[in-house]
């Protein structure tokens, strides 16, 4: 994997998004910094409510930062409205968790393939049928199948449409949100095959994002962990899983069952995450933490492990 | 068996499958969606669904078949003896009852417990499951309690009255890695306490080494390997096991091409009469399309239904 980093296709710095929620301020996103070169996978992982969702929403550019900025080289594409805004964004495309509700049954391949091309009118091809037949080959159909509907493929091959049909714009970044989860074991790999063939082909750019860390392990160069709406921990992929700075990160990785499972030493967290409506101050991890003194009631320092590896915690690992 | 009646005619989705399970051990039943795990453990409990129906076979608890008994024999065996956890703990759990409620039941029906007692009994429950305050959230409703506390319920429920043998359905798949970790770990306590068989339904193959003694992995409604956990997984004698432990991206080489099974798993309407798995079998060859391979039993604990068990075994 690229030990000196390529130039970064974006980067998300201070990002702060708070929803309103009754009478209550829910902060989805605490100041986070993400950035993804190019032709590389970060993976991104944590736990529901962490503000994995709406870190996509943002770099997606569907929702709006109340704070920080995202740059796509020189440009932040929230200072731009309309049209100009809309240039922007084919640059990032999504693939779904799950290829059943993401594929409108009524359309067909051809139909759901080319569909990014009616929004983004001035980047469709010329020729939209001889390219949605190159996009299918590229994914693994046949050109025969473009005049099929969803119903007719299996769980995995509608993942691949659903590849097909975020490659159509060309993006730099593709935000896969959790792209295998919903699909069989058996199944899963050969998507996971397919999507780092893309990358090697096409140079594209992935935000991966998942619950399952041997899946991360495996398709990410570089891992951002996120709680409660801050990144906890970052750094190259194996250095965070070898040598985890966070204590999340390790409880984390220690929960997530194995096939070779070790006896003994398993970190059993106490309680459950909580509300992201009521973050414990300082240290969000602290409420759940067997190292928590009374000093992580105190925003925690940054702990630098190396070159790119960082943890916040004020008792790292 | 299991057949579903459907519009397009009726569909064969449970064909063979056998196991047993001894009290303190736990079985898993592994397989992707569709394999007709689940629908193996509600006809074990009698809650198929209306379309389906127990076509064939037996299921003893002790020496009763289970698959007989009338509604009253149902009710009396269910909770004392058979219980089941299933995955979606907002589903199963009555919505509009407090949920202390719904856990002194048991108690007031089975073992005709007055409100107070059985109240009582619920609340020590409560806590022995780990929900924090029992006594104060007896009168809560489900939806005011987050998916692991659920789940939590749902567990103290199908453990109220001592069961042998415990059923649970992808009892975690639902839930956050380290939530998870905590019901796993809150299941081996209430077993091992209790002396239950448990017989843990999943498609997960990191759950079944860490949590199972034995395992039965099922393809396509049929039981195609089973035998103790680590010996099926450290040699695989089915292809079809062997395929999906090497899909598991955790030995995999970076930026190696993962060794993937081809094509996905079979339609009901259109498994073939041989072998379930041949169009997806790299070892695949005519006797499989002919002759559908039967679950041999090796004399070690183990059997593998496959025509090329012993090749495999020394490949």
């Amino acid at each position: 994997m690229p030990e000196v980093l390529a130039p970064p296709v974006l980067t998300a710095s201070g990002l702060r998004k708070t929803f309103r929620v009754g009478r209550k301020d829910l902060t989805a996103l605490d100041g986070v910094d993400l950035s993804i070169g190019r032709g590389e996978t970060v993976g991104l992982v944590g736990e529901s409510g962490c503000g994995k969702s709406t870190l996509a929403r943002v770099l997606l550019m569907l929702a709006r930062p109340d704070a920080g900025t995202v740059r796509f080289g020189e440009v932040d594409p929230f200072t731009l409205r309309g049209k100009e805004l809309l240039a922007w964004r084919r640059r990032v495309q999504m693939v779904f968790q799950d290829p059943y509700a993401s594929l409108n049954e009524r359309m067909t391949a051809e139909e759901l393939i080319g569909e990014p091309w009616r929004t983004h009118r001035d980047a469709a091809p010329a020729d939209r049928a001889a390219r949605v037949r190159e996009l299918l080959e590229l994914v693994g159909l046949r050109a025969a199948d473009a005049h099929r509907y969803p119903g007719e493929f299996s769980g995995g091959q509608r993942q691949r449409i659903g590849i097909a049909r975020a490659l159509a714009l060309n993006p730099d970044l593709i935000v896969c949100d959790e792209p295998v989860s919903a699909l069989d074991l058996s199944v899963q790999a050969q998507v996971l095959n397919l999507l780092a063939e893309l990358q090697r082909e096409l140079g594209v750019s992935y935000l991966f994002i998942s619950h399952d860390l041997s899946v991360v392990r495996h398709v990410a160069d570089r891992v951002s962990v996120m709680y409660l709406g801050k990144v906890v921990e970052e750094g190259p992929t194996e250095e965070v899983f070898d040598r985890p700075v966070h204590p999340y990160t390790a409880a984390l990785m220690s929960a997530a069952p194995t096939l070779s499972p070790q006896e003994g030493e398993r970190i059993l967290l106490r309680g459950e995450i909580p509300s992201p409506l009521d973050p414990p101050s300082g240290c969000r991890f602290r409420t759940r933490c067997w190292k928590a003194t009374a000093e992580c009631a105190e925003p925690p320092p940054v702990e630098i492990r190396s070159a790119g590896h960082f943890g916040l915690c004020h008792h790292p690992l | 068996m299991v057949d579903l009646h459907t519009p397009g005619g009726v569909l064969r989705a449970v064909d063979d499958v056998s196991f047993t399970v001894q009290k303190g051990r736990t079985l898993a039943l592994l397989g992707e969606s569709g394999c007709g795990k689940s629908l193996t453990a509600q006809s074990i409990v009698g809650l198929l669904d209306p379309v389906a129906e127990v076509s064939g076979g037996a299921a003893f608890l002790g020496e009763t078949d289970v698959l007989t008994l009338d509604r009253a024999g149902r009710r009396e065996i269910a909770g004392p003896k058979l219980a089941i956890v299933f995955q979606d703990a907002l589903t199963a759990l009555n919505p509009v009852q407090p949920v202390g409620r719904q856990l002194a039941e048991p108690f007031r029906i089975h073992r005709g417990l007055s409100r107070r007692a059985a109240r009582a009994e619920a609340i020590e429950l409560m806590g022995r499951v780990g929900i924090p305050e029992p006594a104060a959230r007896y009168r809560s409703y489900p939806h005011q309690f987050s998916g692991g506390m659920r789940q939590r319920l749902l567990i103290a429920m199908a453990v109220a009255l001592g069961p042998d043998v415990l059923l649970a359905d992808e009892p975690t798949t639902a839930l956050d890695v380290t939530v998870q970790a905590q019901i796993m770990q809150l299941l081996r306590d209430l077993q091992t306490e209790r002396d239950m068989a448990v017989v843990l339904i999943t498609h997960d193959l990191a759950l079944v080494a860490e949590r199972a003694d034995d395992v039965a992995v099922m393809y396509a409604g049929n039981v195609v390997e089973t035998g103790p956990v680590r010996e099926v997984f450290d040699h695989p004698r089915h292809p079809y096991t062997k395929g999906l432990l090497d899909s598991v991206p955790e030995h995999a080489r970076k930026g190696v091409p993962l060794p993937a099974v081809a094509g996905s798993p079979p339609e009901l309407s259109l498994i073939p009469s041989g072998c379930v798995f041949q169009a997806r079998c790299p070892l695949a060859a005519d006797r499989c399309v002919q002759e559908r391979p039967q679950l041999e039993p090796a004399g070690d604990g183990r059997a593998a239904a496959c025509h090329f068990a012993e090749e495999l075994t020394h490949a």
